[in-house]
């Protein structure tokens, strides 16, 4: 985070700051040694100043919701749970009747039970985005898209198909076709362990997606328990090209660019 | 309103669509591409959605519509640009362009059509 | 934020309406295109059939779910006579003057139509940012 010179309020107010501040240093804030303590006097200035500013607004102004914005973007990033990071705030409780004047008391306690609240939401808010940003990472990484030769790309799926990753591939799939201008993609269910319904359905639609991009779809790598599996099923594969075998599928893939090559 | 535009390649059409166009315009563009096949007695018509974010059942329609406009003149149509996004959103939705291929660049389009691309162009494949 | 569909021109700004909204709610390229797509063809089914509406575009939150875009699209037309109809799947897709509503359906994450022949109809479609999508 980028330091930056914060206007100091009058002196009246210098000593709140220090006592509260010092205060701050026992707490996981300073003690986990993640924020320095240069941080905490920044936050916690921007924090005080706003809140008297919400104060007489009696709601919690944006610059305030921006600077706990910040407050808890510092706490996920040093490690502390929600309930310290919440407490940064919360700690104002003791110097509240030093910040604001008797009769704003009442609302004073009001809004910083509000101001706590709102941290504490915010912080589970934001960890769920990093958290989804890191699992969309890791399905970018899982799902590789190679390209085996010109105008030939394939793609192997392995382990269990949830439909996020199905998709994450097929997006992953169509955007390749695009970019390289493939006319073939081989999807190679070898190892997947289990074919049902959903992920037949979602098979289907990549074919028709690769279809419409002008491309063919050869999927290879089912089993006979797969095949037994869909039947069973119902499931209508007839409009898709398949082969037990991902050499099998290979050469189709060559068969068919030579003809799409030479054809008019 | 219609900034669509149409150019003539190797004796194919290419239509560059835009994506806000209405039924006014999409009659406009209809028209004139018919005109201009016929006026180059085009084998081919290219139409391009490259800049098309959105494709939904009436432009699927006009397409094909289009197209089968097209085909009484003796030209076959061909589809380039399809943005990945939207090739989703249509199989989804069950949309599709069964009148018609499509192909990944004006090159292959061309090829597709019969007529050989030019030499030296910037690597599309 | 509401707009009129009255005219054709409408239905490019309900979708650009629709864009500019899901991208800024953080939806992905995949889930926008979805967005305006349904978007797309609820307006101009508004003008197919029942010759002006409205469409309501709004951010909404939810426990489950987080963040979600929500919409209302209105009209005083005719209204759908056999809903259930309307909405089998095949029913005039592509091809035709399609309705498009089990398509639209399936893009978003929730779909709802209220439709009293005579009246005029109802539809709201909901796409939410934390939901898996299939």
């Amino acid at each position: 985070m980028t330091e930056q010179t914060v206007n100091l309020p009058n002196d009246t107010l210098l000593d709140i700051y220090q006592t509260w501040l010092s205060g701050l240093t026992n707490t996981r804030w300073v003690s986990s040694g993640a924020v320095s303590a240069k941080e905490c006097e920044y936050l916690g200035t921007q924090l005080i100043i706003h809140f008297r500013s919400s104060l007489s607004q009696n709601s919690l102004s944006k610059e305030l919701l921006s600077i706990l914005e910040q407050i808890t973007k510092t706490g996920i990033q040093a490690g502390l749970s929600p309930t310290e990071t919440a407490t940064f705030v919360l700690s104002l409780r003791g110097h509240l009747s030093q910040i604001c004047t008797k009769d704003q008391g009442e609302l004073a306690h009001q809004l910083l039970e509000q101001t706590a609240l709102h941290t504490f939401e915010m912080y589970v808010k934001t960890r769920e985005e990093i958290i989804n940003q890191q699992r969309r990472d890791i399905l970018e990484l899982s799902t590789p898209v190679i390209k085996l030769w010109d105008g030939i790309l394939a793609v192997p799926l392995i382990g269990t198909i949830d439909s996020r990753r199905t998709q994450q591939t097929t997006e992953k799939l169509l955007n390749r076709i695009v970019e390289t201008g493939s006319k073939i993609a081989i999807l190679d269910i070898t190892g997947v362990a289990m074919v049902d319904t959903l992920v037949a359905n979602h098979i289907i639609k990549t074919a028709a997606a690769v279809r419409l991009l002008g491309a063919t779809l050869i999927i290879t790598g089912i089993s006979p328990s797969i095949a037994q599996t869909i039947v069973h099923l119902g499931i209508d594969l007839s409009s898709v090209v398949t082969r037990a075998v991902m050499a099998d599928g290979m050469e189709l893939a060559f068969d068919l660019l030579e003809k799409k090559v030479s054809s008019k | 309103m219609n900034r669509c535009s149409i150019l003539l390649m190797h004796q194919i059409i290419i239509v560059v669509l835009q994506g806000d166009m209405d039924d006014h315009s999409v009659k406009q563009i209809q028209q004139k591409a018919l005109d201009r096949i016929a006026e180059a007695n085009a084998p081919g018509i290219i139409l391009d959605v490259s800049q098309l974010d959105t494709i939904d059942s009436y432009m699927v329609r006009v397409l094909t519509d289009l197209s089968r406009m097209a085909r009484l003149l003796g030209a076959e149509t061909v589809m380039v640009g399809l943005q990945a996004a939207v090739v989703m959103a249509m199989v989804e939705m069950g949309l599709d362009f069964k009148e018609f291929k499509s192909a990944a660049s004006i090159d292959w389009a061309l090829e597709q059509l019969g007529v050989a691309a030019p030499k030296g162009r910037a690597g599309e494949n | 934020m509401k707009i009129k569909i009255t005219a054709e021109e409408d239905v490019v700004v309900a979708r650009l309406t629709a864009r500019k909204a899901s991208t800024a709610a953080g939806f992905s390229l995949l889930d926008q295109t979805r967005i305006t797509t349904a978007v797309s063809e609820l307006a101009r089914n508004i003008i197919l059939y029942a010759g002006q509406g409205s469409m309501e575009c709004s951010e909404i939150l939810s426990h489950q779910y987080g963040k979600g875009l929500h919409f209302v699209f209105s009209d005083s037309g005719p209204g759908i006579a056999d809903i259930p109809l309307a909405l089998t799947p095949g029913y005039s897709t592509g091809g035709g003057l399609g309705l498009g509503l089990s398509g639209t359906r399936r893009l978003m994450d929730e779909f709802t139509i209220v439709s009293t022949p005579g009246t005029g109809t109802t539809i709201t479609i909901t796409k939410w940012l934390g939901r898996s999508i299939c």
